[in-house]
């Protein structure tokens, strides 16, 4: 009896020295990461990029580095610029923290300053000008994702109707109609409109959308909520593997701080396709400390797609405008 | 007597020396008017044409490319221009299209081509510093290459030229790919340092350009998948390119000619029309890819604020 007392003693006391020594290994900070491209930003002044990576061993699948090397064969050594690229205007401030709990830079794919940005961002009226698809009358405004089945192209909206649709999503995924073209973009229609675009619920397509995506064009704060994102799932592999929380591209022109906000008040890990895009700053808040295992809070993983579609839709659109090459005279 | 008559003649010549010369002045002042009057109908005449012309290149450049496709084949310079002029009546197809945009005294017929022309396998164009320059690649024959050559402007010793390619293609199935290069000038032209800093080392994913045209900088794309888009970002510098393809040449972009011309009665002085004085060409290249801008090469960009985990 007294023997087994002990023994079931000295298990609880190795179970809880355990638990203590994993836990130490926990990464309690507010960290993100990319994969598949890199990170730009035209802030003037310091630390325009800013993040504190966990530490990684090296047969850990996630690397330390703020762009990550990803599923590749062999086992990839950073940096390369096949990854991905930091630009910043000035300076960066992009650390790892070691075992010992110190930091240090990390080694990056490619980190570049650049003085000045020569692109602007198109101004927010030339997307509501383009915004020429009509919503059919019969559609529920407030269900835009869910309920209309629109097809791809650029449809104005109010602020109130776009909240209200990503509000439908709970539980839901949206739907694009299969027609030309793949992106299916929402133009918050009133401009002068101070509010906030808030994304509570995971923005997923249904599966017979296939690649064709949504993209969120507003000219406020962009929110992401805290019931957005996943809990981590058992291997980096499998994180690496499962679909995007927000498959939707979002792009702001507002200089707001923060033009866009991923929200605390979880631990669940958001997973985004980008390009990610703002005006003004991007802060990421998440912190999906998950124990022994270290999670991003915030995985912002490039999807080509938006890029080319983009390209291909200002054939027809104009949005963007193309760069007049020479002028001759006679 | 004499003297009186003598007196009176003398009168008389100085009056009509003062008349002559009063006349010739006259005469001159009136024929200084007119040419006055005629160089500033010609001057006129002259900007009006070429207002024109550059309100007709003006008024096709706002035209998204489905729509400018639309003129290629119907209605290209030859079927527009001949020497002496406008082809007269002019193809009723491309009246019909817009070929020809009328203003109050003027008007101009704009001809749209592709660019480059059929038959040139290089694309010459330039782009200003950090920015995205698009190259179209669709219809760009998988499996060969593009060879991009670049000339940037002379490199501080800090500042050593680099260019970022970012090449997407389809894969099919409904995926795309973004693969991306980073390549530094030929380290013997004289605008580009004589060797990569040691932070830009190779093992930074540095690939030194090995080849050269003149004074310009080349490397290899390779075209893997289905090509769709290469965007250039040549970083710290400028550039100018010249971008030669093997086999398919993609459509780069058009070639808009506008030709403006004074109308018949458009004003007084006389009749201009069909004379070169009243007649102007612009010619414009354009491309036929988006200026998408940096950002869509990034996954997370602000264009002023700063990206932070806080």
């Amino acid at each position: 009896m007294a023997i087994g007392f002990l023994h079931g003693t000295l298990v609880f006391s190795v179970v809880v020295l355990c638990a203590a020594v994993g836990s130490s290994h926990a990464y309690a900070a507010v960290w993100f990461t990319t994969y598949g491209a890199g990170v730009l930003s035209g802030q003037e002044g310091d630390a325009s990029i800013k993040t504190v990576q966990p530490y990684f061993s090296p047969t850990d699948l996630f690397k330390s580095t703020l762009v990550q090397p990803g599923v590749v064969s062999p086992v990839p050594t950073m940096p390369d610029f096949g990854y991905g690229a930091l630009i910043a205007r000035q300076n960066y401030d992009v650390k790892e923290t070691s075992l010992a709990g110190a930091t240090s830079p990390t080694e990056d794919a490619f980190v570049k300053h650049a003085e000045g940005m020569g692109d602007a961002l198109p101004e927010y009226q030339r997307f509501v000008d383009a915004a020429t698809s009509t919503i059919p009358a019969s559609c529920n405004r407030a269900k835009l994702l869910t309920a209309c089945n629109l097809a791809p192209g650029i449809y104005k909206a109010s602020l109130a109707n776009i909240n209200s649709s990503l509000n439908d999503l709970n539980g839901q995924k949206y739907h694009v109609a299969p027609n030309e073209g793949g992106l299916l973009i929402l133009v918050q229609e009133d401009p002068a409109s101070t509010g906030t675009l808030a994304i509570n619920y995971n923005v997923a397509a249904v599966p017979s959308a296939g690649s064709k995506r949504l993209v969120l064009v507003t000219n406020g704060r962009i929110a992401i909520g805290p019931n957005v994102g996943t809990a981590a799932p058992a291997t980096q592999a499998a994180y690496l593997a499962r679909e995007a929380d927000i498959q939707a591209m979002l792009i702001t022109t507002t200089t707001s701080d923060p033009s866009i906000d991923v929200l605390a008040g979880s631990t669940k890990s958001v997973k985004i396709e980008g390009p990610l895009i703002a005006k003004g700053k991007v802060r990421f808040r998440r912190n999906a400390d998950a124990g022994i295992v270290k999670w991003p809070g915030v995985f912002v993983e490039f999807n080509p797609m938006y890029t080319t579609e983009f390209a291909r839709l200002d054939s027809s659109m104009a949005l963007f405008g193309p760069a007049a090459i020479k002028w001759t005279y006679d | 007597m004499i003297n009186k008559n003598c007196q009176a003649g003398q009168a008389l010549l100085l009056v009509l020396f003062a008349i002559t010369l009063g006349l010739v002045s006259l005469v001159g002042v009136s024929m200084r008017t007119v040419t006055s009057t005629r160089r500033v109908f010609i001057d006129n005449a002259y900007y009006k044409a070429q207002a024109a012309a550059e309100a007709g290149a003006e008024a096709f450049l706002l035209k998204a490319n489905r729509q400018l496709d639309t003129f290629l084949d119907s209605c290209g310079p030859t079927k527009l221009f001949t020497a002496q002029g406008f082809v007269s009546p002019l193809p009723a197809v491309c009246v019909a299209n817009g070929s020809v945009v009328e203003f109050s005294e003027s008007r101009a017929v704009v001809a749209v081509e592709t660019y480059p022309a059929s038959g040139e396998d290089t694309y010459e164009v330039s782009a200003p510093v950090n920015t995205a320059l698009g190259i179209n690649l669709v219809g760009a024959d998988s499996g060969r290459v593009v060879e991009v050559c670049w000339q940037g402007t002379s490199s501080t010793s800090t500042d050593y030229a680099e260019i970022l390619a970012f090449y997407y293609s389809e894969a099919g199935g409904g995926t795309f790919k973004l693969t991306q290069h980073k390549h530094t000038c030929y380290e013997s032209l004289p605008w580009c340092s004589s060797s990569p800093p040691g932070s830009y080392s190779a093992s930074a994913g540095v690939r030194d350009s090995k080849t050269h045209l003149g004074e310009y900088s080349c490397f290899d794309v390779p075209m893997t998948d289905t090509p769709y888009l290469l965007n250039l970002v040549a970083l710290v510098n400028g550039a100018t390119y010249k971008i030669k393809f093997a086999g398919h040449v993609p459509a780069q972009g058009y070639k808009i000619t506008s030709i403006g011309e004074v109308k018949s009665g458009a004003a007084t002085g006389g009749s201009l029309v069909s004379s070169s004085a009243a007649r102007k060409k612009v010619v414009v290249a354009r491309s036929n890819t988006p200026r998408l801008g940096l950002w869509f090469n990034f996954a997370a960009a602000s264009e002023t604020g700063e990206l932070v985990a806080e």
